[in-house]
């Protein structure tokens, strides 16, 4: 045990083991894997292509063959309530037994790439924001999903790689008890007006949501510097909160007034649960334009069950949507009984530019945050 | 060289070489010291290697463009920095001060409650960081804080605490370390010899002046070290920084390093910049440390045999003391406990009123018990719990002898080793951790293994602390005689140094019990469906914004780990006796 | 039974091992820093002897005990027992500690806390090697053997730290005596103990050694225990051997000024040896002329020291007419020690303690006659 050679032999351990990282961790973020689904070499990529190929009989096919694998592996962003309604359904349905990972959406990207870029996926499936999903399709770790399913989807909702299979509408909410019927914002604008200063949160992700409505505005007549006016006033006037439950809680707590943006789904179903708050008017109305963000749904190119990864897909875009409107979830189909777009006006939402320039965004929108936030903190 | 740590055997003639080297290095001893320090040094290596690997490495070899990534100018790291020194420093000097009052109080003096101090010690070490921090929003929130709505708004109309500070980061951090330094400081004070100070005050010295001039320096190396401990376990948490400090965009290394972990693509080697200063600042302080305790090799005075102080009589201030230890009771364990047992009742938290009283509930709880996970998360939790603790303490109480009571070269090397991870942000680990993993070809990713190995390598630190300082305390003689009696290496270490040392073998075994328990950042990078663990399924409560179902899960596990912590305490006691009998 | 050949052991800046990779002249240099706590010392133990390692704390006694007992790595050196190497530096022999067969009685007792008596006592047979072992039955007949011995045996199932001094004391040598090791080591057994006890378990240890038969090799720093209980002493001193002889020989005739002042109490007076008739040596001091019939070998025109002890001299108001070892001084100062009183005389420049008989008691100022038999003015080198 002198030291030499206790130092030579952890260090040998040492390298033994960072050459059987191979690739190593510098060229993580580079480079599809290879495995685009479409070689046909690959088990998974067979399965896919055959029930692609099937149309209206896939569905039945994949059923029984999803049976045979018994389980499925499914990473998703969905709160842990929707989570457990979905695969509850799922199972009951075709008594296929679902391993769920939740986490949020970055984690589940994370940890999806992680895998892949090692060779060893542990998802089946994948459901999760559509930026996410985007990026894994553009790394090669989603394979294609054709199926008569995909008919029922409007077609600005349908991806390369991924489906949408649910939005998530971004509107203001408030306390009924702090904020008076009439005090509510009807415009985005609103937010700028210094009558909420100090009253609402915005959530310190959602560059999505500012890069919308930034579009919108530019798109509806406003001048870049008008616009930049607007969001500064708007940072002046904000508090940052993270998580949209967590806002919903301290929303409902009364903690805060109003929540500059939040999901309209968990802003309905506080209400439902007793929580005195709204996203609509009292004449079950806004004006507000809502931006729907999908969320979609993606079947990983060398899944150990892509039978039960396909079905699932399928299953997602028909029996499923009816378990998320039941959560008063937002379908990306139409689903008779849903009333989750009543009232509202919707807007388009850009996927495109996010999909590609989401950084650009993100740091924007960091950059307003913290331009504002540091400042009491120093004084 | 008291006990060789090179192997010695009676060499005889014409044995052959393979047999001499056999002899020579295939003892249990050389066996299980070598593996304990393989072990080790895979531990804290494999973390590292692999940070280093990332940070430096550019597109052509050697490369520093991850720092200059990390600091470019809109990464704001100055403030960064000084909110991570600040927080740091301050939340250490916060615990030193309570846990060593507190500690002095306790071994020293007649104060009143002295059975308040168990649990005082025991309910912040046990309530996870994240529980801990959130009650505390609930107490310290600018708006909705009990503390400004109950005490401050009637008393002097305005809520001056707001706990989304620095200052109110600091608080939480400090309270919730302060029963580290109180056990450290607490052992500290029992081993000191009283008659030391007596003799002070013979001289003449007045009670102050005997506490400045005598007490504070003979404990100089159990302050440092205690100190040093809570400022590198600030600086690498995460949960508070993360829970008080984003809301107001107070940014610390291991904030900064989440949220480059969330981006798109994930840039590793700004993560690792960050990390690897954050080792640089820890490395610092160890430094300082270890220069500063130089001077105190001579005061072993402090430990040795066994004397039973005669408390302080504390006369007048009595009262005072009293009031101020039941102030500290109520501020570290009631107000927090409390106000997670009643938002755990509320359907939505609601600050306290008659409505909400009427509307309390047990369903979070029913709800809680009706999860599918609980069940899982709860045997998983315990699993590896156990498991940690067990791995973590067989191989410390081994390297720890090694450095302890050997002059084994490299064992400075050794320690220094089992050090690091304790400055490894847990999120960085986690990245390592599932990176290597996933290229082993070995059943350890996606199983409990991994996060085994995650908490070993976390805990290692904290384990060597506790059986280092346990095997320090026996007397050198008490092994020798066994040796001279005939036992070989492992009898002696098996049937008398460990028995011996049991005392703070346990004390680190539920130490570690514990913190596995709680253990979130490198978790959440690990874990895989079915590998639930309880401090993932409060993170998704504190996610999914569920804060009364979190407050319900929380006070079922504290409930939990009280309970496992009074078994393991009875247990040891059990097995300390029982070693006495059996052969 | 024990043979000691050149040990040497040294505690420098670097140990041997990493030393011989070194340059040479980093080596010459560490040579200087280097302490020798046992430099080059060589002893016999015979069978049955009580053999003592006397001398101030740090002189090497401990060092070479534990050498013995395998606790520490000689430099070099042979350590033998019966004939079997333990240690031969040259051959690179080193039997572990665990297989020497010793038994060994610690300065702190080292009794395990976490046993009782009876575990503390029985553990040696414990752990002995599976062929070895004795079967239950056998080694509680043993160890209750030892503790009858030892007078523990009604404390047996007790837990060992709820004994007192004496008895942890008692358990401690029960637990090395259990296996009935060739060699006893006892590392200053006593020292812990108060004074009356010390006593007490002096004579108590001396008569088990004597009755069981025991050798035993001795540590300690008290010289009259060592006096006491020994068959020899070797006393050392700045990890050298200064002198080896029986209790008796080491106290009358100590070979060294270290043995004469660290063994009882001496008086030293500078002298030139002037004449040498037969077994008759002449001694010239300052002060006056000594004859001495101890100076075995004394060679004249050697500067030396005469060491004279105080209870060897005698004082007395009148002369005893002899002239040889008479000298004229007074009463300086005088002290009432209970079963003596003692004088200081100044005799020119010289001051003399002299122990009396407590019948004896002359008053200061007064004037003395100070005598001592030519027998007992011993001769060391001056230094």
């Amino acid at each position: 045990m002198r030291r030499s050679a206790l130092v030579t032999g952890i260090a040998a351990l040492t390298l033994a083991l960072s050459a059987c990282g191979g690739g190593g961790a510098a060229d993580l973020g580079s480079g599809p894997a290879g495995t685009g689904g479409d070689n046909g070499d690959s088990a998974a990529a067979k399965v896919y292509k055959d029930l692609n190929s099937k149309g209206a009989d896939a569905r039945a096919a994949a059923e029984a063959a999803a049976k045979k694998e018994g389980q499925l592996s499914l990473y998703t962003s969905m709160t842990s309530d929707v989570a457990d309604a979905v695969s509850k359904a799922f199972t009951e349905q075709f008594g296929i037994k679902v391993n769920v990972f939740r986490g949020n959406s970055e984690t589940v990207l994370q940890r999806a790439l992680q895998e892949g870029k090692a060779g060893r996926p542990g998802a089946d499936a994948i459901e999760t924001n559509f930026l996410e999903l985007e990026t894994l399709g553009k790394e090669g770790q989603l394979a294609k999903f054709e199926g008569t399913s995909l008919d029922a989807v409007p077609d600005n909702l349908k991806f390369d790689w991924w489906t949408a299979d649910r939005l998530n509408i971004f509107l203001p909410a408030w306390n009924t008890k702090l904020i008076k019927p009439g005090e509510e914002p009807k415009a985005w604008e609103d937010l700028a007006d210094p009558k909420y200063k100090g009253k609402f949160q915005i959530e310190i992700s959602d560059s999505d949501w500012f890069e919308n409505v930034t579009q919108y505005w530019l798109k509806n007549g406003k001048s870049q510097a008008e616009v930049d006016d607007l969001w500064k006033k708007i940072a002046a006037n904000a508090t940052a909160a993270k998580g949209h439950t967590t806002m919903m809680e301290l929303l409902a707590a009364g903690q805060t007034a109003m929540d500059g943006m939040n999901y309209s789904y968990i802003t309905e179903r506080a209400k439902q649960d007793g929580a005195p708050v709204a996203y609509k008017g009292a004449d079950g109305t806004t004006s507000v334009p809502a931006f729907p963000r999908p969320n979609g749904v993606g079947i990983v190119a060398e899944a150990q069950h892509p039978n039960a990864a396909w079905l699932f897909y399928d299953w997602m875009l028909t029996d499923g949507q009816k378990v998320l409107v039941d959560l008063h979830l937002t379908p990306s189909t139409k689903v008779p009984g849903d009333t989750s777009l009543d009232g509202i006006t919707l807007a388009d939402f850009d996927v495109k530019t996010l999909a590609t320039d989401a950084n650009t965004w993100d740091k924007k929108y960091d950059a307003l945050l913290r331009g504002v936030k540091v400042a009491p903190a120093k004084k | 060289m008291t006990t060789t740590t090179v192997p010695t055997s009676d060499v005889r003639e014409g044995t052959s070489l393979v047999r001499r080297v056999a002899d020579r290095w295939l003892t249990p001893r050389t066996l299980l010291v070598g593996g304990a320090v393989v072990v080790v040094g895979y531990l804290a290596l494999v973390p590292l290697v692999y940070l280093f690997r990332d940070t430096f490495t550019g597109s052509s070899g050697l490369s520093f463009a991850a720092f200059s990534r990390a600091y470019s100018a809109d990464q704001q790291a100055g403030s960064m920095l000084r909110n991570s020194l600040l927080f740091a420093v301050g939340s250490a000097t916060l615990a030193l001060v309570l846990g060593t009052t507190l500690a002095y109080v306790q071994v020293r003096t007649d104060a009143p409650f002295k059975g308040l101090f168990f649990a005082a010690s025991l309910v912040p070490l046990i309530v996870p960081g994240i529980l801990y921090t959130a009650s505390w929003i609930f107490l310290g929130d600018p708006g909705i804080g009990l503390v400004n709505t109950l005490f401050f708004e009637p008393l002097i109309g305005h809520s001056p605490i707001n706990v989304f500070s620095i200052w109110g980061m600091v608080w939480v951090q400090g309270l919730h370390l302060a029963p580290v330094a109180f056990l450290l400081m607490v052992a500290a004070f029992r081993a000191m010899d009283p008659s030391l100070e007596e003799s002070a005050l013979m001289s003449g010295a007045r009670k102050l002046t005997v506490l400045r001039r005598v007490t504070v320096p003979l404990l100089r190396p159990a302050i440092i070290s205690s100190v040093l401990l809570m400022f590198v376990q600030s600086l690498e948490s995460f949960e508070v920084p993360a829970l008080l400090g984003l809301q107001n965009g107070i940014y610390v290394f291991t904030s900064r390093i989440y949220f480059v972990l969330r981006q798109y693509p994930i840039d590793y080697g700004s993560a690792g910049a960050y990390a690897i200063t954050l080792l640089a600042i820890a490395a610092a302080g160890v430094f300082i440390g270890a220069r500063l305790s130089r001077n105190a090799k001579g005061f072993q005075t402090i430990t040795g045999k066994a004397f039973r102080p005669r408390p302080v009589e504390l006369g007048r201030a009595r009262p005072f003391v009293g009031a101020g230890v039941i102030v500290y009771f109520l501020i570290s364990v009631v107000m927090p406990v409390g106000v997670l047992v009643y938002a755990s009742l509320l359907k939505f938290y609601a600050a306290p009123s008659w409505q909400a009283i009427k509307t309390m509930t047990l369903d979070n709880y029913r709800q809680v018990i009706h999860m599918p996970l609980a069940a899982t998360a709860l045997k998983n939790s315990i699993i590896l719990g156990l498991g940690s603790a067990i791995v973590v303490m067989l191989i410390t109480s081994v390297v720890a002898w090694v450095v302890v009571r050997t002059n084994a070269p490299g064992r400075r090397l050794l320690d220094l080793l089992a050090f690091t991870p304790l400055i490894i942000p847990g999120l960085v680990l986690g990245v390592a951790l599932s990176f290597v993993y996933l290229r082993v070809p070995l059943p350890i990713y996606g199983t409990l293994l991994i996060l085994l190995i995650s908490y070993a390598t976390r805990y290692m630190p904290y384990g060597m602390r506790y059986a280092s300082a346990a095997m320090a305390q026996l007397s050198s003689e008490l092994e020798e005689s066994a040796m001279v009696s005939g036992a070989s290496w492992s009898q002696t270490f098996r049937r008398v140094l460990v028995p011996l040392a049991s005392s703070g073998i346990l004390a680190g075994f539920i130490y570690i019990l514990i913190v596995s328990f709680r253990e979130l950042s490198s978790t959440i990078l690990l874990y895989s469906p079915g590998k639930e663990v309880l401090s993932v399924l409060l993170w998704e409560q504190f996610e999914n914004g569920q804060l009364t179902t979190l407050a319900a899960i929380g006070v079922g596990m504290v409930l939990i780990l009280v309970t496992l912590v009074l078994v393991a305490y009875r247990f040891g006691a059990r097995v300390g006796l029982e070693a006495s009998n059996n052969t | 039974m024990l043979t000691i050949e050149s040990l040497s052991k040294s505690y420098g800046p670097v140990d041997s091992g990493k030393r011989r990779g070194r340059k040479r002249r980093r080596a010459a240099a560490d040579e200087q820093d280097r302490q020798f706590a046992v430099d080059n010392i060589s002893f016999d133990v015979q069978d049955g002897e009580l053999f003592t390692l006397l001398g101030p704390s740090g002189c090497g006694k401990t060092t070479t005990l534990r050498s013995v007992a395998g606790l520490e790595r000689p430099d070099n050196g042979v350590i033998a027992l019966n004939g079997k190497p333990m240690f031969d530096g040259e051959r690179r022999v080193n039997v572990p500690a665990n297989q020497r067969g010793l038994g060994m009685v610690f300065q702190s007792y080292a009794i395990w806390p976490h046993m009782t008596v009876f575990r503390n006592v029985s553990f040696p047979l414990d752990v002995a090697p599976r062929r070895r072992r004795l079967d239950g039955a056998h080694i509680k007949e043993q160890v209750m053997r030892v503790l009858e011995v030892t007078e523990l045996a009604p404390f047996a199932d007790r837990p060992a730290t709820k004994l007192s001094g004496g008895q942890q004391q008692r358990l401690a040598l029960a637990r090395a005596l259990v296996t009935r090791p060739e060699l006893m080591l006892l590392d200053e057994p006593l020292s812990n103990l108060d004074a009356k006890l010390r006593e007490t378990m002096r004579f108590e240890l001396k008569r088990l050694q004597r009755e069981l038969g025991l050798t035993t090799v001795y540590v300690t720093h008290d010289q009259s225990e060592a006096l006491a209980m020994s068959s020899r002493i070797a006393v050392m001193n700045a990890g050298k051997i200064e002198q080896v002889g029986k209790p008796r020989e080491i106290y009358t005739q100590p070979r060294t000024q270290f043995v004469a002042e660290f063994i009882g109490t001496s008086n030293f007076l500078p002298g030139k040896v002037t004449k040498v008739e037969g077994d008759e040596v002449r001694i010239d001091t300052a002060e006056g002329t000594l004859w001495s019939t101890s100076a075995v070998g004394a060679a004249a025109g050697a500067d030396v020291l005469v060491s004279l002890r105080p209870e060897n001299l005698s004082i007395s108001t009148q002369t005893t007419g002899t002239s040889r070892n008479e000298w004229r001084g007074s009463v300086l100062t005088r002290a009432f020690m209970g079963d003596s009183v003692d004088h200081v005389i100044g005799v020119g420049k010289f001051e003399l303690r002299v122990q009396c008989n407590p019948s004896v008691s002359i008053p200061q100022g007064n004037e003395v006659y100070l005598t001592v038999d030519p027998h007992n003015v011993t001769v060391v080198p001056s230094s």
